[in-house]
């Protein structure tokens, strides 16, 4: 039975690790390069949700709570336009490698900065800092198995933005734009599409995704750290490969995947093994299908 | 969230600049020392990572001490006062949750640095580690003292002569709580959960509380464990609800055990009495535990509504915006047990006689002594531990309050 619970559990909590591919992926597909920054984006943005909550005493307030998700978002995509200002922008005819390294660079400036704040701020503690929510000790019980109400607010807000996400990338203008500068950023050019616009816009929209799910995942964890983005990081990054890179409908799925992989391992075993037994399903594979679970083998970007 | 491997890289490029940092300041003229009326002390606590919470409390009551004896006008030595000098200043170094870079950082105060005596390590892994080394250093002829106000785990600074502790020691004291508790509450069983990654926590429980239990009759009904990273407790308050036992025992560091304490809770686990230990006297277990940790029970070595103390929390207030902790009075009590066995060392100060003064200072510190902020009288017994009579305290309405 407990491992039932695992299972519903994890498929939970791996719609909010869909939520980190698809932002990792959505910059992958029109930049062809990897944002590094993408884990410290939603460790930010996490603090500014805890620093919210525990401002306006976020403990017993599903207002407060809805207040530290839209500060959560709306500083994610600030800082997301900002990264890609800093990081993306200058380095447009520079080496491949060279945004890794800036974005990298600024998810380590990032991380000493918050360092220093939960140091020095009172509300905040060194180490990790608590996200207070009315959500901490609400569960529900299906039979024996119980649930916890934050997974299921996670999952529900989750799944609302990938929908939406869905219907903005194949409904709308900016979403054609955005698919056409992700297939041929040069012809995309040649045909009008002001590809400099659909690059900030896909940063601040990747971005804000980030900061939703700084905020879903401090208030599932209780508390938020410096260093809780290096392992989302790791976690979006599984998830790419996995997909196949670029792939939005995979980062979706194997986002679930993983995260019922993960609480089960967790939960199971221990999470000393959470991220040996990733890697070993990823290497798996990559050598069955090398271009990940969701990309078609012929795919190519010019 | 602690911080996984794909932050090798992060880490990389962080040590990569220390190590330009440390280049820089090793190829700078050395300070310190009586010509300039200092002396050195080296720093080396956690300041990030899983151990901050014990590594920056004792930082920053050691910085508050450091600067009360300054303000006094400083040490006695050689008939002159000198000043004690934080090296590398401000804060010394930060040895995070890392073991190597613990070490690393000990060869360089002891070698580069050149300081008279280090006082640091804030947790078990590094001070086993590091009294280990210390062996080494004394066959290679340059030992120096290191004295820990944090770490716990039993037997520890019997490694090496060289290792000095003033940590609040819960072998001496976990048989008193557990008849305390068994006392109140009648409790006949008990249960446990362990982070066994950290060998404080194994260690007590098989050489003091165990033993204990026993001894009062108390009978271990399940033993579960995890690992600090863990963030699921589902399988472990599971087996110990099933087991039903009436006392349980959370043996981990902060993190874990607040968040092994709220799955606890949500899932209905209510024994007679939770038992913690030092690791659960921080002030991020007050803040992040909330609901969930009010009740538990364990063992300090202060009162922290004793009058005595009033001035040392204000400073410490005023200063870091924090609630003063165990682990920032024993960092204020360490350095004023280091300024008894300097000025009684009769060291002479000098980068001459940097050797011979540590062997000095060695033998002046087995014999020091102070009054600690607390009130209470300590000094090191022959183990170099200084034992404490303790306090059985729990949390109640957000605060460690001494039990009735």
């Amino acid at each position: 039975m407990i491992f039932f619970e695992y299972l519903i559990n994890g498929l939970l909590f791996g719609a909010t690790y869909s939520l980190v591919a698809i932002g990792f992926t959505l910059i992958f597909g029109v930049l062809n390069r990897l944002n590094i920054a993408h884990g410290a984006t939603i460790m930010v943005a996490a603090f500014a949700g805890a620093y919210v909550s525990l401002r306006l005493g976020g403990k017993d307030s599903y207002y407060v709570l809805a207040m530290a998700f839209f500060i959560a978002v709306v500083s994610g995509a600030l800082l997301g336009i900002l990264v890609r200002a800093v990081a993306f922008a200058p380095l447009r005819n520079a080496s491949p490698l060279a945004p890794f390294v800036t974005s990298a660079a600024v998810t380590v400036i990032l991380e000493e900065v918050f360092v220093l704040i939960s140091r020095r701020v009172p509300l905040f503690s060194p180490e990790f800092s608590q996200f207070p929510s009315p959500l901490e000790n609400l569960v529900f019980f299906v039979g024996p198995v119980l649930i916890r109400g934050a997974y299921v607010v996670n999952f529900i807000i989750a799944v609302l933005l990938m929908v939406s996400l869905h219907w903005w990338i194949t409904q709308t203008r900016m979403g054609r734009a955005i698919r056409s500068v992700e297939e041929n950023p040069t012809m995309a050019w040649l045909l009008g599409i002001n590809v400099r616009r659909v690059e900030v816009t896909v940063f601040a929209v990747a971005s804000a995704i980030a900061g939703a799910v700084g905020c879903l995942i401090g208030v599932a964890m209780g508390t938020v750290g410096p260093f809780m983005g290096a392992n989302l990081l790791l976690t979006g990054f599984v998830i790419l490969v996995l997909a196949g890179l670029g792939s939005l409908r995979g980062a979706m799925v194997c986002g679930l995947i993983v995260g019922v992989i993960e609480m089960t391992i967790v939960g199971m075993v221990s999470a000393s093994m959470k991220e040996a037994v990733l890697f070993i399903i990823l290497f798996a594979v990559l050598i069955v299908r090398p271009q990940g679970l969701f990309s078609d083998p012929e795919a190519k970007r010019d | 969230m602690k911080t996984t491997r794909l932050s090798w890289f992060f880490r990389g490029i962080r040590r990569s600049a220390a190590a330009v940092t440390l280049l820089a300041a090793a190829s700078a003229p050395a300070l310190g020392f009586q010509s300039e009326g200092t002396v050195r002390i080296g720093l080396l606590e956690s300041q990030t990572g899983t151990f901050a919470p014990f590594g920056l409390p004792g930082l920053w009551g050691s910085l508050i001490a450091i600067d009360e004896i300054n303000a006094a006008g400083g040490v006695m030595i050689d008939g002159r006062k000198v000043r004690l000098a934080v090296t590398p200043n401000p804060n010394g170094y930060d040895s995070g949750a890392d073991t190597a870079q613990a070490i690393l950082l000990l060869k360089r105060l002891q070698a580069e640095n050149q300081v008279l005596m280090i006082k640091g390590l804030s947790f078990s892994n590094a001070g086993t580690a590091v009294f280990n080394y210390l062996n080494e250093l004394e066959k290679e002829g340059n030992p120096i003292v290191v004295h820990s106000s944090a770490v716990g785990a039993p037997g520890l600074s019997q490694i090496s002569k060289w290792g000095f502790r003033n940590t609040f020691s819960e072998v001496d004291i976990v048989g008193g709580v557990a008849a305390a508790v068994q006392k109140r509450t009648g409790a006949k069983t008990a249960a446990f959960f362990i982070t066994k990654d950290n060998p404080y926590f194994p260690s007590i429980a098989e050489k003091a509380i165990f033993p204990a239990l026993k001894g009062l009759g108390i009978e271990v009904k399940v033993v579960t464990d995890a690992v600090t990273s863990d963030r699921d407790f589902t399988r472990q308050v599971d087996q110990i609800r099933a087991a039903n036992p009436d006392l349980v025992y959370v043996l981990a560091t902060t993190l874990p055990a607040i968040n092994f304490m709220k799955e606890a809770k949500r899932r209905g686990l209510k024994p007679k009495a939770y038992i913690g230990g030092i690791s659960q006297l921080t002030v991020e277990t007050l803040k992040s535990g909330g609901d969930a940790v009010e009740g538990m029970i364990m063992a300090g070595s202060y009162d922290s509504a004793s009058p005595a103390l009033k001035k040392f929390a204000d400073e410490y207030q005023k200063r870091f915006k924090q609630d003063i902790s165990l682990f920032a009075v024993n960092g204020h009590e360490a350095v004023y047990l280091i300024k008894d066995a300097l000025e009684r060392s009769g060291v002479k100060n000098t980068p001459e006689t940097l050797a011979e003064d540590r062997r000095k200072f060695r033998d002046a510190f087995t014999k020091s002594s102070t009054t600690s902020v607390t009130g209470e009288k300590i000094g090191f017994n022959a183990d170099r531990e200084t034992p404490k009579a303790g306090v059985l305290l729990h949390i109640k309405d957000g605060q460690f309050v001494a039990l009735p």
